[in-house]
């Protein structure tokens, strides 16, 4: 038995309709699967991208505004941590290290931030090019900032983070220009420092007039750093010896001066939020998706009763019930099917659009990828459809064939 | 699955007090008809007198509310619905006054369908046979789809898929309506040759046909009211 020539007469006598079936079956699939794998690849994409930030201290304030500051480089004023905790951290002897963040100035429009050469290679894993800064007035860039080797650039001052509270007043005049020469590079880390000018934390706090937390008069970049020296910082990365320390660490600078976290801790927070948007839009996608199958239900419905004759005279040459209902099953399985898989498709390639602007946008590098989740979206779809089709095939397998044959 | 049944030969037909009535109203009542193995016999009267219902009842496509059809040894009043296609696909070719090809299939692919009814893909043998048919009958087996078909090449074509499977019993309705006095020449003479040996029924109104058939019955009102055979061959009993 072969009912595949008779499916495909029925897909070449309503070319028009069946494309428009199968187009809105897509559609449909392709919003479910779209959000779906657009949804993982912001959790996959933001999870990789706060990977290396260990653990972040910071003066008590929004945990979700300094993960965007110092993971994201979206600086906002935020209340610097006061400089006894950043000299506490700092020379910790259950830190691996302990790296100050500083930010507010920009070269071009690309951030410059400050922080330590260990932070630098731990984000990095040894840069791709040239070497890490070795003085205040050099700078490594990230991976996709078009300055060369060798090039002199001059940092203009922002709405430093450094200018808050106490410090803003005397500030002003304390600023000097200075000038920085490009030594080295990043490799890609899919993430916004991919797009930042680094160098040493000395760097800006000379800048800003204030103490860079070595002895007076002595040049050197990162740590040991004189407690007595440090100023107040928008944050400090901490990674610890042993991950038993992480925890203590943590515990440690949740005080009235500063609060301490994972930036997990608030990605968990921000997936919560984005699940519960996935999940109202998922509705809507679900909704839709039933609404699309109701809609080609009727229309297979419809069509069928224009192949009526059709049946009734493959039954009167012999064909058994089986033959027409398989026909008809595999003519509404193969526009369910095809819908599906283009679906799947165009909901892939929406979301690797969306994935591919957000990145461009925001320098968080997000790879949208289709997973257990879509497959089974997918699945369940071409199943339901697939199940559905048996309906129409039902009926007109029932149909007496006399009367149609008149 | 057998592809070439009883040999080219016919079957028997046994009709004992067949009765259809639709909604109250009778139909068909036929309380006697017997055709020898290989008869041709026309079958005509006023449309509506129920020669298209008799076809369907002789093709077992219709279950008369009562009375037996015997094909040879087969009553079809006793065949449940799958015994009984299974039976039509072996033992019936037939062929509609519309034709009712598929229209989006060429014709050789309409021919060999029934083929694709048992099997996966259609024998050689078949493939050979269809090709065989519709050069016999000047059908150009090239077409693409049998839309674009004369009117004489389609009904060439319905009578080429009746034939693929050879079987026992031929039942057309009308097959020369609306072709004109040559191409009913020509489809009776096919559809006589090509058919020999085989038991042939044929619902028609037109003389050339009637010409050609040994044997005529009149249906009027649901009635059988003559039964004449012409020549010697296929007389009624
Ligand atoms: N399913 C049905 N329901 C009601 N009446 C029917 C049905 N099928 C056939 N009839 C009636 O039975 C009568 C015989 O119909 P049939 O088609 O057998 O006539 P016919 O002799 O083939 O006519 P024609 O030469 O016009 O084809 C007609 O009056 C028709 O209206
Ligand atoms: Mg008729």
């Amino acid at each position: 038995m072969n009912p595949t020539s008779i499916a495909w007469a029925m897909i070449c006598r309503h070319p028009a309709t069946t494309a428009i079936f199968v187009v809105v079956i897509a559609i449909a699939v392709a919003l479910g699967i779209g959000i779906s794998a657009q949804e993982r690849s912001l959790r996959e994409g933001s999870a990789m991208a706060a990977d290396r930030f260990d653990l972040l201290v910071a003066a008590p304030g929004n945990p979700t505004e300094i993960v965007f500051n110092t993971v994201f480089l979206r600086p906002s004023a935020v209340k610097l941590l006061d400089p006894a905790i950043v000299a506490q951290a700092l020379t910790d002897k259950r830190v691996e290290y302990a790296a100050p963040i500083g930010f507010g100035d920009n070269v071009s429009g690309l951030q410059v931030v400050g922080t330590i050469p260990q932070f630098v290679n731990r984000l990095s894993d040894g840069l791709s090019e040239g070497r890490m800064f070795a003085n205040s007035l050099e700078a490594v860039v990230g991976a996709s900032v078009p300055f060369h080797m060798g090039q002199n650039v001059v940092p203009l001052h922002g709405s430093s983070a450094f200018e808050d509270g106490d410090e803003a007043a005397g500030a002003e005049e304390g600023h000097h220009h200075y000038e920085l020469t490009i030594v080295g590079r990043m490799k890609p880390i899919g993430n916004p420092w991919d797009r930042a000018v680094i160098v040493p934390i000395e760097t800006l706090w000379e800048a800003h007039g204030l103490p860079n937390g070595h002895p007076e008069g002595t040049v050197q970049v990162g740590p040991p750093f004189d407690p007595s020296r440090i100023p107040g910082l928008p944050a400090i990365v901490i990674k610890a010896r042993t991950f038993a320390d992480m925890y203590g660490l943590r515990d440690a600078y949740k005080t009235p001066q500063s609060m301490a976290f994972f930036p997990a801790e608030v990605l968990l927070q921000l997936y919560d939020l984005m699940g519960n948007i996935r999940q109202v839009m998922s509705i809507m996608a679900s909704v839709t998706q039933v609404l699309a199958f109701l809609a080609i239900f009727a229309g297979v419905f419809a069509l069928m009763k224009l192949f009526e004759t059709q049946f009734a005279v493959l039954r009167a040459l012999g064909a058994s019930r089986l033959y027409v209902f398989l026909s008809v099953w595999l003519f509404a399985s193969a526009i369910v099917l095809t819908g599906v898989v283009l679906g799947v498709g165009v909901g892939y390639g929406v979301a690797s659009f969306a994935s591919g602007l957000i990145a461009r946008m925001s320098g968080v590098k997000l790879t949208a990828s289709l997973g257990m989740d879509e497959f089974v979206l997918a699945a369940s779809g071409a199943v339901i459809g697939v199940l559905l089709a048996t309906v129409p095939a039902l009926l007109l397998y029932r149909r007496s064939v006399a009367a149609f044959l008149r | 699955m057998t592809q070439e049944r009883n040999g080219g030969g016919g079957a028997s037909l046994q009709l004992r007090d067949i009765a259809v009535a639709f909604s109250g109203k009778t139909i068909l009542d036929v309380p006697r008809l017997d055709v020898g193995e290989g008869s041709l016999v026309a079958l005509t009267g006023p449309s509506g007198s129920g020669k298209t219902t008799l076809l369907h009842v002789l093709a077992g496509i219709l279950k008369a509310n009562q009375g037996s059809v015997v094909w040879g040894d087969t009553d079809l009043a006793g065949l449940r619905q799958s015994a009984s296609d299974a039976w039509r696909y072996s033992n019936v070719g037939l062929v509609f006054q519309e034709f009712h090809l598929i229209d989006q299939l060429s014709p050789i692919h309409n021919v060999t369908l029934p083929a694709t009814f048992s099997n996966f893909t259609v024998p050689d043998s078949l493939h050979r046979r269809a090709v065989q048919l519709l050069s016999d009958f000047g059908v150009p087996i090239g077409a693409r789809s049998v839309k674009t078909l004369s009117r004489g090449e389609r009904q060439r074509t319905a009578i080429a898929r009746a034939l693929l499977l050879r079987p026992s019993i031929l039942l057309a309705d009308e097959p020369t309506a609306s072709l004109d006095e040559e191409s009913a020449r020509q489809i009776t003479q096919t559809l006589t040759e090509a058919a020999a040996g085989q038991t042939i029924l044929i619902v028609t109104h037109d003389p050339i046909v009637i010409e050609c058939c040994p044997r005529v019955i009149r249906l009027e009102r649901g009635k059988i009211v003559s039964d004449t055979a012409t020549l010697g061959a296929g007389a009624p009993s």
